[in-house]
């Protein structure tokens, strides 16, 4: 009470204490620093990381919005051999904590698994590892279903089937084995024997046709079959070819610059002269035209006669200083008027017609050319009968003497000798004994010996190994 | 007379002090441990519904065995759950409710007995009813220690 009276008190007098007592207002001062202070830390406890209220719910509805997002891009699909393949698409890793196995008979496992699916990759999952994983390397018969759990709770449910997939595998097994045996000493191959010994070895030699001697590696023979090149005759030791003689045809021909027409030679030429100037009378057409003509005739005066009525005539005379007037009776009269007859002109067109003329017209000089055509006899030359150089025209043919070349074929002539590389026959190997040579080895094949004794042998054997197959039943959902 | 009006506005300077820092006090430990009362008290039930605004579970899998349900549960969110106590669990069907004859709450990995499933922690929870539908769906509801419900929607057969 004493506190509550004080405070009142205090407050009550604090605007008069402040104006005569600047002191007086401290406790008002240091009362609201204090409430700013405390106003500041309820703050700070509400909104703190670790226990404000606000925080929390921030925290809460971060959690509810990447599960609503790892829900909407989360899909899953079988891709054979028992791979669960896992997708995430919208944006966030999926992390998948546990694995529950479910039987046909009601009993379920679960076990933490770490697979992360980040956003936009795909993860394979091989069911029947992970199965085996939880059943320490076995499959527990009627497997019905695995769910995938992830760390923010949702399921992704695969329906599964047992498959017996066979496997080739080898064992060692004990059987009867037959084995062989090369009695003679040679050496087992498969099922044969073989025996190898050294070949006999013939050297190679040179060899010359009949007729022809040996010398190194060449064969020589002394004066060989003569013969003539391109089909002559050997007449004595020369050979003689004759083939016909060559006739060139006569003909005409023009000097250069010249044109040949037949039996003549024609050549163009202009000449180049000078026109002096001259005048010169010229026939020229004045073209007709229209032409007026204007006739006047002059005006006269000329007389007419004309019936003047009768009329009374006024007449006037002065009388002392009276005007007096008086009318007379004029009878009716011919009088003769003279009357003005005015001039005219007439105006008349006519036509001029055109006609030829001659003038006299100054031409001033100028250059003129003139083309003539000269011809001239061509020039005959007559034809004739020739030969190719190196022969002789004998008659109407051409003859070539020349001497008889040598029968050498594919050797080489020096003098009167025909020089031909001798025949070489190389060395080689033979197996006098009968075998088979193979390079310097001669081999010989026999039938290996069989004898049966007891061995262990590989055997290949099928077994079957279960694995787990997902079938196209996902169920995704939290 | 005025060596008196100085002692007495020092004197109330330092009582508003002293009072200010007392509220302040009060306050936080209300908010941040809550005070040791039998009764629920309003800081209670705001510390309650801030536990239960993180208490984010759901249900991956269920097995129906007989009378026997296996529900597993995984705790995503951001506060452990504690189901054991109070052990409240319903089948719901319709207009037919029923409260669980048996309750067994146990981690899922090793079967161990818990009472509370932690942050991130796959559980196990059989619940064993005296008649469980046998075609449709029906609901089972589970109420925790803070008394939040978790209801999820199970398909028979």
């Amino acid at each position: 009470m004493s506190f509550s009276f004080t405070l009142k008190r205090k407050l009550c007098f604090t605007g008069m204490s402040y104006r005569r007592k600047g002191l007086a207002s401290l406790p008002i001062t240091i009362f609201f620093i204090a409430l700013v202070a405390v106003a500041f830390v309820s703050i700070d406890a509400l909104t703190s990381a670790q226990t404000g209220l606000f925080s929390k719910q921030v925290s809460v509805e971060n959690t509810l919005t990447a599960r609503q997002q790892e829900l909407s891009g989360l899909s899953a699909s079988s891709a054979g051999n028992g791979l669960l393949q896992v997708t995430q698409n919208s944006g966030v890793t999926t992390n998948i904590v546990y694995a529950i196995a479910q039987t046909n008979n009601g009993q379920a496992f679960s076990e933490p698994v770490n697979y992360a699916v980040t956003s936009g990759q795909t993860q394979s999952i091989n069911l029947t590892s992970l199965v085996q994983q939880m059943f320490n390397g076995n499959i527990p018969s009627g497997l019905t279903s695995i769910t995938l759990v992830t760390s923010r709770g949702i399921y992704i449910t695969s329906q599964v089937q047992m498959m017996q997939i066979p496997h080739q595998v080898t064992v060692q097994q004990q059987q009867q084995v037959q084995q062989a045996s090369c009695p003679n000493g040679g050496n087992l191959q498969g099922s044969n024997c073989v025996t190898t010994y050294q070949a006999t070895w013939h050297p190679g030699y040179y060899s010359c046709p009949a007729g022809w001697y040996l010398v190194g590696s060449n064969c020589i023979q002394v004066h060989p079959e003569p013969m003539c090149p391109n089909g002559g005759t050997l007449q004595g030791s020369t050979c003689v070819s004759s083939s016909p003689a060559s006739y060139s045809n006569g003909y005409y021909s023009c000097p250069s610059g010249w044109i040949r027409g037949g039996t003549y030679c024609y050549q163009q030429r202009t000449t180049w002269y000078y026109v002096p100037g001259h005048y010169t009378t010229q026939t020229v057409w004045v073209p007709g035209y229209t032409a007026t003509y204007q006739q006047c005739f002059p005006g006269y005066w000329t007389t007419s006669w004309t019936w003047v009525p009768g009329h009374w005539q006024t007449y006037q005379y002065r009388f002392w200083g009276f005007v007096f007037t008086y009318k007379v009776w004029v009878p009716g009269y011919w009088a003769s008027i003279l009357t003005w007859v005015p001039g005219y002109c007439n105006t008349y067109r006519y036509y001029v017609p055109g006609y030829y003329t001659t003038r006299t017209v100054w031409v001033p000089g100028y250059w003129t050319s003139q083309t003539q055509t000269y011809r001239t006899a061509a020039t005959w030359h007559p034809g004739y009968i020739f030969c190719p150089r190196g022969s002789t025209l004998i008659g109407s043919n051409c003859k070539t003497y020349s001497p008889p070349n040598w029968f050498c074929p594919g050797g080489t002539v020096i003098g009167s000798s025909c020089i031909i590389p001798a025949t070489w026959h190389p060395g080689y190997y033979s197996c006098p004994n009968g075998g088979t040579l193979q390079g310097s080895t001669c081999v010989i094949t026999y039938q290996a010996t069989y004898y049966t004794v007891e061995e262990m042998v590989p055997v290949s054997q099928t077994v079957y190994n279960t694995e787990l197959q997902p079938v196209s039943s996902w169920l995704i959902g939290g | 007379m005025k060596k008196k009006r100085a002692v007495s506005e020092v004197v109330a300077a330092l009582l508003l002090l002293v009072v200010t820092v007392g509220v302040f006090g009060i306050f936080y430990a209300y908010y941040v441990n809550g005070l040791s009362s039998s009764s629920t008290s309003v800081s209670q039930e705001i510390q309650n519904s801030n536990k239960a605004t993180g208490e984010l579970m759901s249900l991956v899998s269920y097995q129906v065995q007989g009378n026997t349900i296996t529900l597993y549960l995984y705790n995503y969110g951001l506060q452990p759950i504690t189901l054991n106590p109070p052990q409240k669990a319903f089948l719901i069907s319709g207009s037919q409710q029923q409260q669980a004859n048996d309750f067994g709450l146990s981690d899922a990995t090793s079967n161990k007995p818990i009472n509370t499933i932690q942050t991130q922690e796959l559980a196990q929870l059989s619940l064993t009813f005296n008649n469980i539908p046998s075609s449709g769906s029906f609901y089972i509801e589970i109420i925790d220690s803070i008394g939040k419900n978790f209801e999820f929607q199970l398909s028979a057969g």
